[in-house]
């Protein structure tokens, strides 16, 4: 995510959003160093594609090594698919999403244990002949700023017990199960572990992407 | 021993199945069956996949069972959002006692 904010300091070079630390504008549009930490991240994104479908491909052929010459040349085939396909209007590779999916795994435990307590319950309640149900549609306004990381966090948030969340603009609705008892301490914890995979500080109230620098 | 858990998390996912299943013929509206088919489905396909791995003849075989729980895990809760919205436009009120 490029900071809006950062265009301030070179005012007038609308082509260059990335020279965060560049004072000077430079007459071809990009710097040299951010042009090099750019295709840094490009090939590292580029390797690290390549390392996943050549996983899959191992996956698929149940490890077997004859296969594996078709597999490697596809492998690199669409790793650099991904390159050709993307829509030239797109902003480049973020560099933070690397870090990003490396913390992936701290969310784990997290999902597990609450996909374990969200299952039983809703177990419970179909079970139950009476059907205990006390449904009611709640908002909850959302810190993270808009893009992947309030999606990450309704997918979340519709495992745990008794809710169900939909991202609307800058707050979650959430459909819940039973109106008694309060989840916001809950979702709460939630937002701070998703910002945390993210690389994101919460403000106190829905801050603005632009303010952050 | 191994064996034996296998089948006791085999018989536990099969039961969530159910679960989920009774959760959508039972609950009231869209919104509450939603909550049915994702928690217990979820919870229910992770349990046999687990129970299938203990049993899984090869290390990319126990792979691919844990690719296929992610790819119905993403599925499961893309879909859950893109039903939940579509109610939400068509304005259906959550059900209330």
């Amino acid at each position: 995510m490029q900071h809006v904010g950062d265009r301030n300091n070179a005012p007038g070079d609308g082509a260059n959003p990335q020279a965060g630390t560049d004072l000077r504008p430079t007459r071809t549009g990009v710097s040299g160093r951010t042009r090099v930490a750019l295709i840094a991240s490009e090939a590292l994104g580029l390797l690290g594609r390549f390392a996943l479908f050549a996983m899959l491909w191992w996956l698929l052929t149940d490890g077997r090594s004859d296969a594996l010459v078709f597999g490697l040349c596809f492998a690199a085939a669409a790793a650099l698919l991904s390159l050709v396909i993307r829509d030239p209007r797109d902003p480049p590779m973020q560099p933070d999403l690397l870090p990003t999916v490396l913390r992936l795994p701290l969310l784990v435990p997290f999902f597990f244990w609450e996909s374990l307590l969200g299952g039983f319950d809703v177990a419970l309640r179909a079970f139950k002949p009476r059907l205990p149900l006390a449904p009611a549609m709640i908002d909850y306004p959302l810190r993270l700023p808009a893009g992947p990381a309030p999606v990450m966090m309704a997918s979340l948030v519709s495992l745990m017990p008794g809710t169900l969340a939909v991202v609307s603009g800058n707050r979650l609705r959430v459909h819940v199960l039973d109106k008694t008892s309060s989840y916001r301490d809950e979702l709460e914890r939630l937002e701070q572990h998703v910002a945390c995979v993210f690389g994101i500080t919460l403000g106190q109230s829905q801050a603005d992407t632009g303010d952050a620098s | 021993m191994i064996d034996s858990l296998a089948v006791v998390l085999l018989i536990s996912g099969a039961a969530f199945f159910l679960a989920g299943t009774v959760g959508l013929l039972r609950f009231p509206d869209v919104y509450t069956r939603l909550h049915a088919l994702t928690k217990a489905d979820n919870l229910g396909l992770g349990l046999i996949v687990l129970g299938l791995i203990l049993e899984a003849e090869s290390a990319p075989a126990a792979g691919k069972l844990m690719l296929i729980w992610l790819l119905v895990l993403t599925a499961s809760g893309a879909a859950s959002q893109l039903v939940a919205r579509w109610a939400q436009a068509r304005r259906i009120a959550p059900w209330t006692r």
